[in-house]
């Protein structure tokens, strides 16, 4: 186990040669410190750090025997000293053999494990988990009806993670600057709710291009009726077309306000033959921020239009790029003088012909024929939500009590504590007696409201009492945050205050209902992104040279393949062997493309099947995994294995000790070798050997694909002579041997349990927002026994997690 | 009744309570019985200023290592460009972080800590950074304390609770932060710090009652969320006293040029404008104290201005290939020119007796030295400026010769070794921070695990 704030999310160099040592996260320990550690302290260490002798400064005999509890850092410097083999000294006359150093090192490190998850997982009498950005803005949306852009620059921060996941509320840290980013968002937000003018919907059109009297071709255009048909082409991919905002004009056309708007373009696409086809992205370049990005296939004479909701403040810049168009030339762009009607039309004389003969393309070609943009749009909740919090008469502090409770109440999750509200009362009168106006004052106290911990925060327990389980109303925060990332909804809320949701047959109706609704995507994507960590997908930028098809449309591609695929796996009641192995897969025309599958038309995440020799199936062979695991330019085996071992059999082994002599580089004109061949040429080291023997053949199998994800045979590696062959075979540290990846994946299902354990292990952290350790086996082992009476099906996983009594304790 | 005056003005046992006992605080001017500007207090004190900037993922420490120690050292290639700048600058060999040693991963966050990160990973919690023990000292001279940015990446700058600050990495927002005049004029931003300093007494009050029904052991995140508004207060506390002084009149030149908008590409105009930045806040006496990353340890250092297409961890990883070791130099080069560049900006302005580099010492270096095995020993390290505050400069500091005789980078394996272990277990990258912690004023004597001061840049 191990921290991965997110700068620090790196892998391991390939070659490091250090020695791994497995541990389980939460294993038992086998036998005590007197018998599995003492003798061989006493044999070997004791004689010199002693209270005698004290060699180095050093004593052990007075170290705790609370390993991982007590004097964790001696504890881990012994391990080091052991590992790295300079204790016990060359010059003693009897030293261990490596086997009986391993023995300890493993023990120690073992418990070192325990302590720290232990610690981790700590609860104090009142647990507080501070929201993840993801989780304040849907919270925010959802208590007033306000998208708050926090990833624009001067948004909120990024959070933290640990291994993968980003909601433990012991990594979340808060930094002053937090709190300042806190207030900012909650000012920007109550302004836009309670705007200072009021705002008026609008929704407006305009042509892609608007014929003027006095333009070129103008005359010609009016007689032909041709005026209101001319569009807009974008063949290169450094063409911008830039005039996509209606609001302009005159004073009733102006740009009503912040909000969320949707927008429409009508557009059409042509595909070329052997080619891909236009992909139209819509990018408001102020903000940074793509809108949209789709491929668009349309015949002229059938556009489509495509539509998607964005946040604004201001008008928008937007600009609509074909990014599957040619490289930027005057000659190849499809915009010239004359205006464009069809692509097989007129164009200039200097200008490369984008159809050919048959009046085919001959590149991607997009055209817009028009934009519409309409908005703000609140829905009739959010409006009432947002009348509910604020007073309508002056001064009337009656109304200013009551909404402003029922804006706590909302955001608190819960219902007020005696007096609680006085704070937020007392701001109002405070800043009324200062000058301020009515409007303002209050909002002063809803910014407190929105600032205040108790919203920042998930708090479990009771700061007057030890209280272990749950109460109803944490119950409810706890679903919803797991399963939408937000807060309870009405009927949740109802249900706590109706103190049901204790009640199991209450929980299950609940989850089943939650489950059916569009928020439990948000549980797909997070939990799967999360477990897999796929947030490193793309974070070594593969390189250019190596790989030039490699694009963002293909790292979105990549990522969104297990997204689909687990969203796949839950909705259709499909088992945990699915991720290990199928004969099926969720992918979009580029990934299609990219894995060698016949080609797909709609421009979406669909299901496919996949035949043997498409070299597909499950998680482990799919180009994400596969990528997140490698450096961007070489696939990396030993971090594959780490990732093998943590993700699905949920051990995790400790980094290398830190004296390792470095990795020699290879010598450039060295006959060429595999990643593989140079891996067995450093493992000469016995101490490294014996642990790298376990790790590396979970990696090894995948020796057939790249550093993106591409099958091969052959390892494309520098040096002279052919290419080497890829051996991906291998033999698992209990002696079962496997010929490549399809092999080993057969092998993880025929031992199910210890894949079983770890996803609900996963699961428990992200829904408990802690790690778990050593005190919630038992729990942990019945949810598992259920899973397996279940025959695996991860929704009944789900349902026996949230049903269990772990869900219900702190 | 008045929010603007006197129930708004802390009083200092409220914030060592906040605080917690151990932390000194300055004497900040809020504090002050009597109302001192803001202004007044700067003039009472010498600016002693400090930059951090950290190159991610070390260096090709073949060409990179300078071969001989004292003062007629030679500059190897990539630090040509330090060459005019040789009587105000020291490079250092053979520094080393005890406690990271093949812990590669985390480097960047303890460069200006020296903290122990735990070898299985596990919760990670910093330790103060030598900029924020600075910033303590000096920033209560300034607008702002310290000033944290980075061109890619995170930030280096750790709080008293071990708590990163963040780092801001948009020149226009900093530039508007550091300098732009809040709208709506000084009485509606009173007026708004008023009304922020009652949101602030309001969540502060909410959360203590809690707290005090909290036994002291019960509450970690309580504490962080209380210690963070705490010093929000301050903040706010301080930028109403800085009020009155009107922010540095810039040129419109200067102005539109932060707040253009930059294409990335252009890595050396890109680069040149956090420096510039840097400079002005200096130069206008904005902060002393400034941390900046210059690049991402994981994605980042692209440099298409002179044809290098991979990232810098990408190149690091360069598994001997004699082309990637080329490009690695040719980034370390690029780097140390960008560097050079500053230094010239900061002898260009000149001050009462001096230049601004006299009034600014300058740390230049990476928690990496040979990136592909994540060897972190014999860091790279160049500390520059500073005279007026009591630094020297002129040779190279090298722990490793009196140890290992000579430099052999021809055997590169060897010279790699010494790059992965320490020469000297005394050289800690500690004793160059304490030594620059004490030039600013700072009253410690021991730095993480530091042995000593660093005597050999001690003027």
């Amino acid at each position: 186990m191990r921290i991965n704030l997110t700068k620090a999310v790196r892998p391991l160099p390939a070659l490091i040669m250090a020695c791994w040592v497995f541990v389980s996260g939460i294993a038992f320990a086998d036998s005590s410190f007197e018998k599995a550690l003492l003798p061989y302290l006493q044999t070997h260490c004791i004689r010199c750090h002693c209270e005698d002798l004290q060699e180095g400064d050093f004593r052990i005999d007075n170290l705790s025997r609370e390993v991982g509890l007590k004097d964790t850092s001696h504890w881990a410097e012994i391990i080091e000293r052991i590992n790295a083999g300079e204790m016990p000294p060359e010059d003693v006359p009897k030293r261990p053999t490596a086997d009986e150093s391993a023995k300890i090192i493993e023990w120690l490190a073992a418990r070192i494990e325990e302590g720290e998850a232990a610690r981790m997982a700590r609860r104090d009498r009142v647990s507080y988990h501070r929201l993840t950005r993801e989780e304040y803005v849907n919270s925010v949306r959802d208590l007033i009806g306000v998208e708050y852009d926090a990833a624009d620059p001067g948004g909120l921060l990024e959070d933290p993670q640990w291994n993968g996941f980003e909601r433990l509320g012991s990594v979340l840290t808060l930094s002053p600057t937090h709190i300042e980013k806190y207030i900012t968002a909650a000012e920007t937000v109550l302004a836009e709710a309670y705007p200072d003018k009021k705002v008026e919907y609008r929704d407006l059109s305009t042509r892609a291009v608007n014929m003027r009297p006095g333009q070129p071709h103008y005359d010609r255009l009016e007689k032909a009726g041709l005026l209101d048909k001319v569009r807009y082409p974008l063949t290169t991919a450094g063409e911008l077309f830039r005039a996509s905002n209606p609001f302009r004009g005159s004073p009733d056309r102006a740009f009503p306000g912040a909000g969320i708007y949707e927008i429409s373009y009508t557009v059409c696409g042509l595909k070329p033959e052997d080619q891909r086809p236009p992909r139209m992205q819509v990018y408001e370049h102020k903000l940074d921020r793509v809108l949209f990005e789709q491929d668009i296939i349309a015949p002229e004479d059938k556009p489509i239009t495509v539509t998607f909701r964005t946040h604004l403040v201001r008008p928008p810049e937007i600009h609509v790029i074909n990014i599957a168009g040619g490289p930027r030339h005057p000659r190849n762009n499809g915009d010239s003088r004359i205006p464009f009607i069809t692509a097989a039309g007129p164009h200039a004389p200097w200008q490369m012909k984008i159809t050919d003969e048959q009046g085919l393309p001959r590149v991607p070609i997009l055209i817009i024929d028009s934009i519409s943009m309409r908005g703000p749009i609140v829905t009739e909740q959010e409006q009432r939500r947002r009348d509910e919090y604020m007073a309508t008469d002056e001064g009337n502090m009656d109304q200013v009590r009551s909404g402003l409770e029922a804006m706590a109440k909302r955001a608190f999750r819960r219902p007020l504590r005696d007096r609680e509200l006085e704070t937020y009362v007392k701001i109002v009168e405070a800043e009324v007696a200062a000058g301020e106006n009515f409007v303002d004052a209050i909002k002063s106290a809803m910014t407190a409201i929105l600032c205040s911990k108790s919203f920042l925060f998930l708090a479990e327990g009771d700061p007057h009492t030890e209280r272990q389980t749950l109460n109803d109303w944490e119950i409810a925060s706890r679903l919803s945050y797991f399963l939408w990332s937000t807060m309870p909804d009405d009927e949740l809320l109802t249900a706590a205050e109706q103190g049901r949701l204790r009640d199991k047959a209450e929980l299950r109706r609940q989850l089943t209902r939650m489950l059916a609704d569009a928020r439990a995507e948000r549980f797909i994507q997070s939990f799967a992104t999360q477990w897999l960590h796929l947030r490193k997908v793309g974070m070594f930028a593969p390189d250019k040279k190596i790989y030039p098809d490699y694009d963002s449309h293909l790292e979105q591609s990549m990522i969104g393949e297990p997204l689909a695929f687990f969203g796949e796996v839950l909705k259709q009641g499909l088992t945990l062997r699915e991720f290990i192995d199928s004969d099926w897969s969720m992918v979009n025309p580029r990934l299609a493309e990219f894995y060698g599958l016949p080609e797909l038309q709609v421009d979406q995440f669909q299901r496919v099947s996949l035949k043997p020799e498409h070299q597909r199936g499950g998680l482990l062979t799919q180009a994400a995994i596969l990528s997140l695991t490698s450096d961007g330019t070489r696939h990396r085996p030993v971090h594959r294995g780490v990732w093998v071992s943590e993700s699905i059999l949920g051990r995790t082994p400790p980094p290398p000790p830190a004296n390792v002599d470095p990795i020699e580089p290879n010598p450039i004109d060295a006959p060429k070798a595999t990643i593989r061949m140079k891996l067995q040429a450093h493992i000469h080291d016995p101490r490294c050997a014996s642990c790298h023997r376990k790790i590396d053949p979970l990696g090894i199998a995948f020796d057939h694909y790249n550093a993106i994800g591409q099958w091969r045979t052959h390892e494309q590696v520098e040096g002279t002579g052919d290419d080497p062959e890829v051996d991906a075979s291998g033999v698992l540290s209990d002696g079962r041997r496997f010929a490549d990846a399809t092999e080993f994946k057969q092998l993880l299902l025929a031992d199910l349990d210890a894949f079983n354990e770890t996803f609900i292990e996963k699961l428990a952290i992200y829904g408990l927002r802690r790690t778990v350790t050593f005190e919630d086996q038992d729990e942990l082992h019945q949810i598992a026994k259920i899973s397996k009476e279940k025959d695996y099906v991860v929704r009944d996983i789900i349902e026996a997690f949230v049903l269990s009594n772990l869900f219900q304790q702190r | 009744m008045n929010i603007q005056t006197n129930k708004w003005h802390l009083n200092r046992r409220r914030v060592l309570r906040g605080l917690g006992a151990s932390i000194a605080l300055p004497m900040l001017n809020c504090m002050q019985p009597t109302l001192l500007g803001a202004a007044e207090v700067a003039a009472k004190s010498s600016p002693k200023r400090s930059v951090f900037l950290y190159i991610p993922n070390g260096v090709n420490t073949l060409t990179w290592q300078i071969e001989k120690s004292g003062t007629d050292y030679e500059f190897t290639a990539p630090l040509q460009s330090l060459q005019r700048h040789r009587s105000d600058i020291t490079p250092i060999s053979g520094l080393h972080h005890p406690m990271v040693l093949g812990k590669a991963h985390n480097c960047d966050q303890v460069w200006l800590t020296g903290a122990n990160v735990p070898s299985s990973g596990g919760a990670f919690r910093n330790t103060v950074s030598a900029d924020q023990l600075i910033a303590e000292v000096q920033g209560q001279y300034t607008r702002f304390p310290s000033l944290e940015m980075a061109i890619d990446g995170f930030s280096l700058a750790w709080s008293r609770d071990g708590i990163q600050i963040p780092a801001e990495r948009n020149v226009k927002t900093i530039f508007n932060r550091l300098f732009g005049e809040e709208s709506g004029g000084k009485d509606v931003v009173r007026r708004r710090l008023g009304r922020r300093g009652s949101i602030l007494d309001a969540v502060l009050s909410d959360a203590e009652s809690v707290n005090r029904s909290l036994g002291s052991e019960d509450r970690n995140k309580l504490d962080e969320y209380l210690s963070a508004v705490r010093q929000v207060e301050l903040r706010t506390e301080k930028a109403e006293a800085w009020l009155d002084v009107p922010r540095p009149s810039l040129d419109g030149s200067v102005v539109s040029r932060f707040n253009q908008q930059m294409n990335r590409d252009q890595v050396r105009e890109y680069h040149r404008l956090f420096y510039d930045l840097m400079v002005l806040a200096l130069r206008t006496d904005t902060t002393r104290v400034i941390t900046c990353m210059i690049g991402s340890e994981a994605n980042g250092g692209a440099i298409p201005d002179i044809g290098i297409s991979q990232t810098r961890h990408g190149l690091s990883h360069h598994n001997g290939d004699p082309e990637q070791l080329r490009r690695l130099t040719q980034t370390d080069t690029f780097h140390v020119e960008q560097f050079s560049y500053f230094l010239d900006q900061l002898k260009s302005h000149q001050e009462a007796d001096g230049s601004l580099l006299d009034t600014t010492q300058v740390l230049w270096g990476s928690g990496m030295s040979y990136g592909h095995s994540h060897g972190n020993a014999n860091l790279p390290t160049l500390f520059a400026g500073g005279s007026k505050l009591g630094v020297k400069h002129g040779q190279h500091v090298d722990f490793n010769l009196p140890k290992i005789g000579k430099y052999n980078v021809a055997q590169a394996n060897e010279h790699y070794k010494i790059c992965g272990r320490p020469v000297d277990d005394n050289a800690r990258l500690s004793n160059l921070l304490l030594t620059m912690v004490q030039r600013c004023g700072v009253e410690i004597e021991q730095f993480q695990d530091s042995r000593g001061v660093l005597s050999e840049v001690v003027a």
